[in-house]
């Protein structure tokens, strides 16, 4: 078995030869070791002359037990379509990826998982949202799957990890580069929590352009429910949505205002029919749907009612009113202040800022702009 | 015969005296110079020699010897030219002995023997009175800058003629023969443009402006392109307190060795304010030459030194303004020798927050946080960490202009500013200290004491703002200028809780 493993391993980084190839490879062949074995005639029935040579190149240099050990040390485990391992929720995609590399482990087949994807440039709103719901998926035992990017993605799986829930990246490089550096302290963080970095792209594949669909295409494979936050039209969250409709998932987006570019790409999908997320409760209760068609118990997933019902503190003081979860500066928190008829003096203003940003109602960000700390969605 | 001439000379932003020994005795004709000089004054024989021929003087075919004293000092300059040809025409019996006694003579010849202005007569006339001269014979285009130090009679010359004219005349003569310059205060001289009351909404940056007037504290406006942050600095001076005697002296004295001061007026009455473009190169800046001249940041001593643009600028040009921003000085070695310049300005800086200008506002930039965090690095940390305030300067929305809400006026603002400068000048008596913006770290406590409450709540800013000592410093320095133009001896919870608004950001990582 784990010699079948070393071989698929050597054929998943073959060069020249995707998954289609390897699929019609396996159809006659039947196994990766096989293959191997082939000799150049019958190799050259599948793969053409060129090929072929480019393949027993390869196979010279690559010695199939020490590279796969290797692999091993380096904490990656690799799981082929060959095996029973392989996620199923992957088995089902049209044209499933031949291979699957893990560090950490791999998600749970029985637990519900739905993805939290957005845009990387991101609002202090969507940051908020991203964080509450990932919050409130990881407290209901489901896992967040995601592209662990600057932005919604990341912030969602870190908000997962601290909700205690499980959650996996899916990289568009190999699993043992850590792709945005800047996440170097949620990709530990993620394996540490008993989560998963996954990726269908050999170790040591560095992250390219064109490698992204396809790491998208995993995000939405892996996930029962595909939840996006924000994003712009024409950006790459649209095409993950794509391609999990392709893949028949449920997409819900996120509503935002219509002035908010960055929230155009979720008020698009709801026009199109997208469901909207107005509370976690909203996929909780989709989710609960899909557990039940696929035969679970009922009531598998624990209720969660209370969802933002944090007590409203009645002293919260009118200036929060005027405050939003966009930065604002404050010339236009008075000018707005002014409109409705009660305006203090600038310095008077700013002490009442300071003072709710130093209660951890308000945050002072890029400088000199105040947003509202949100309490509820 | 023997005589010997006072004149005066410039080293760094001092001045000394120099004596003009001249000797004119038989042996073979020829002019010989000595005492340490440099290239143009080696050159002032001739010129002295044709100036006189041109005068109708015919000098003798004897060994003229002329030495400046002290020997052993570097002179530089043309103004030893007049003071030479007195020393020769006394030698010579044209003038008689004793005509130039007490008398400090300045002043460039030409061939024909027109007498031409000089730079550095302020400092030079402020340092020989401070040494005991009371009368002094300059080029006419320099007299109004002599009289400007008081006490000093300053005669006006513009040919060699009429200058030997003045000293042939009896000492009580002479004034009324040439009247001694009267040192008149020009009016109109560079009164800042615009009021603060044209610019529309920006309540806050104006806030921030008087703030800073105030107590002298450096500014950084950002904020997207069009906002008004160029309109704001540039109406700074209007609210700026108005010079002290002392403060004018020293401001006039640098632009008098750079030979800035603009003809006809004596003193710089107004704070200068120098806004120079961002391919200024470091020695423009700091200063620099063989022999190192002020630079820009000496030039806006006492005033401001805006920086538009400020992450165009140059890194190396930026980062030199580090040490003068400290210790509010400039030294400046070079081989010519090692001079310190005054250099304590008001720093304004503006800048876009991000590489397209708009952001935090996310429907317009989408810059990377990479891209802004790149675009930020232009400006080191450590000037960054030196602006007391930041304030953004946000986009304007039309209907803010429309309502035309006319915010404070620069008269309004500039009494305020008095106001605040009284305080300041009452509480600093008889220390180096002006203002707020320069107090030192040791001296917060003495000038800035706070309130049991007021302490736990700087302390809560403290911890909850995570700020960094020097931060933390700034913010107590701004809440004393904030508590000083609300007419507060006591800086109040309110004050510490306005400056903690202006804190520049401690990491742009945003």
């Amino acid at each position: 078995m784990r010699e079948d493993k070393a071989y698929a391993y050597w054929l998943h980084n073959a060069p020249g030869i995707g998954d289609r190839t390897v699929e019609k490879l396996l159809e006659k062949f039947e196994s990766a070791r096989a293959v191997y074995c082939a000799g150049k005639e019958t190799l050259d029935a599948v793969l053409g002359k060129k090929r072929t040579e480019r393949l027993k190149a390869f196979t010279k240099e690559w010695e199939v037990e020490k590279k796969y050990e290797e692999m091993g040390q380096k904490g990656i485990s690799f799981y082929s379509l060959e095996e029973e391992e392989y996620p199923a929720k992957l088995r089902k995609l049209p044209h499933p990826p031949y291979g699957i590399y893990c560090k950490g482990m791999l998600p749970n087949e029985e637990t519900p998982s739905v993805a939290i994807i957005g845009a990387r440039e991101c609002s202090q709103y969507g940051r908020y949202v991203a964080e509450a719901f990932a919050e409130k998926m990881a407290a209901a035992g489901v896992a967040v799957v995601s592209g662990m990017a600057r932005g919604i993605d990341g912030i969602s799986q870190r908000a997962a990890i601290q909700g205690g829930g499980r959650t996996y990246g899916v990289l568009g490089c190999g699993v043992d580069i850590c792709y945005p550096l800047s996440n170097r302290k949620l990709y530990q963080d993620i394996v540490d929590t008993g989560g998963g970095i996954l990726s269908v792209f050999p170790p040591g594949t560095e992250p390219q352009k064109r490698q992204f669909p396809e790491r998208n295409r995993i995000v939405a494979g892996l996930s029962d429910v595909l939840l996006v936050v924000e994003a712009r039209t024409k950006s790459g969250t649209c095409i993950t949505v794509d391609m999990a409709l392709e893949q028949g998932k449920n997409v819900y987006a996120v509503p935002g205002r219509l002035t908010d570019r960055l929230s155009d790409g979720c008020n698009l999908l709801i026009r199109q029919g997208a469901g909207i997320a107005l509370t976690p409760d909203d996929i909780l209760e989709e989710l609960k749907i899909l557990v039940n068609r696929q035969g679970g118990e009922k009531g598998e997933l624990p209720k969660e009612a209370a969802f933002n019902k944090r007590e409203k503190k009645e002293e919260d003081t009118e200036l929060l009113r005027f405050l939003d979860c966009y930065p604002k500066s404050p010339d236009v928190i008075l000018k707005e202040m002014e409109k409705s008829g009660k305006a203090p003096e600038l310095p008077a203003l700013l002490t009442r800022l300071m003072e709710l940003c130093l209660a951890g109602k308000a945050k002072q960000v890029a400088g000199n702009y105040f947003v509202k700390v949100c309490q509820s969605l | 015969m023997f005589s010997t001439i006072l004149a005066s000379a410039i080293w760094g932003m001092e001045s000394y005296l120099v004596h003009v020994e001249v000797d004119i005795s038989s042996g073979l004709p020829c002019f010989v110079m000595t005492g340490n000089l440099g290239g143009e004054v080696k050159e002032s024989g001739e010129r002295v020699r044709i100036a006189l021929k041109n005068t109708g003087i015919h000098v003798p075919p004897m060994h003229v010897s002329v030495n400046l004293s002290p020997a052993d000092l570097r002179k530089e300059g043309t103004g030893f030219d007049l003071a030479i040809a007195v020393g020769v025409l006394i030698s010579m019996e044209k003038l008689p002995p004793g005509c130039a006694e007490g008398l400090l003579i300045l002043g460039e010849l030409g061939l024909s023997g027109e007498i031409k202005p000089i730079r550095g007569i302020l400092p030079m006339a402020a340092g020989a009175y401070k040494r005991g001269i009371r009368k002094c014979l300059v080029p006419r285009e320099n007299a109004g800058e002599a009289a400007a130090v008081a006490g000093m009679n300053a005669a006006g010359v513009s040919s060699l003629k009429q200058a030997i004219e003045y000293l042939s005349c009896l000492e009580r003569e002479r004034d009324s023969m040439l009247p001694p310059a009267v040192f008149r205060r020009n009016p109109a001289e560079n009164a800042p443009k615009g009021n603060f009351s044209e610019i529309m909404g920006q309540e806050r940056a104006k806030r921030a402006a008087l703030i800073s007037a105030a107590g002298f504290h450096h500014m950084l406006l950002v904020g997207p392109p069009g906002s008004g942050k160029t309109m704001i600095a540039k109406r700074i001076p209007t609210i700026l307190p108005p010079l002290t005697a002392e403060e004018s002296l020293e401001i006039s004295s640098i632009y008098s060795i750079s030979g800035r001061l603009p003809a006809g007026s004596g003193l710089l009455t107004r704070r200068p304010f120098l806004s120079p473009h961002h391919t200024v190169s470091p020695q423009a800046l700091a200063g620099g030459g063989r022999i190192p001249r002020p630079g820009l940041i000496s030039l806006a001593h006492r005033g401001v030194l805006f920086l538009d643009e400020l992450t165009e600028f140059k890194r190396q040009t930026l980062d030199l303004l580090r040490q003068p921003l400290e210790e509010r000085r400039i030294r400046i070695a070079r081989s010519g020798g090692a001079f310190t310049y005054p250099a304590d300005v008001m720093l304004v800086g503006a800048m876009n927050p991000c590489p397209c200008g708009y952001y935090p506002d996310l429907s317009k930039c989408r810059c990377t946080p990479h891209e802004i965090h790149r675009y930020m690095s232009h400006v080191s940390g450590p000037i960054l960490d030196r602006v007391d305030l930041w304030v953004e300067a946000p986009k304007v929305e039309l209907g803010g202009i429309q309502r035309a809400s006319k915010g404070m006026s620069s008269e309004e603002m500039s009494n305020r500013v008095m106001r605040a400068r009284k305080r300041q000048k009452e509480r600093y008596q008889g220390t180096d200290y002006c203002f707020n913006g320069e107090l030192a770290p040791g001296e917060l406590e003495k000038y800035c004491h706070l309130g049991k409450e007021e302490k736990s709540a700087a302390e809560q800013l403290f911890q909850k703002l995570d700020l960094s000592l020097r931060a933390y410093h700034r913010l107590i320095r701004v809440a004393r200028t904030i508590a000083d133009l609300e007419d507060s001896e006591k800086i109040q919870k309110s004050h510490l809780m306005e400056a903690a608004c202006y804190r520049a950001e401690e990491k742009n990582g945003r």
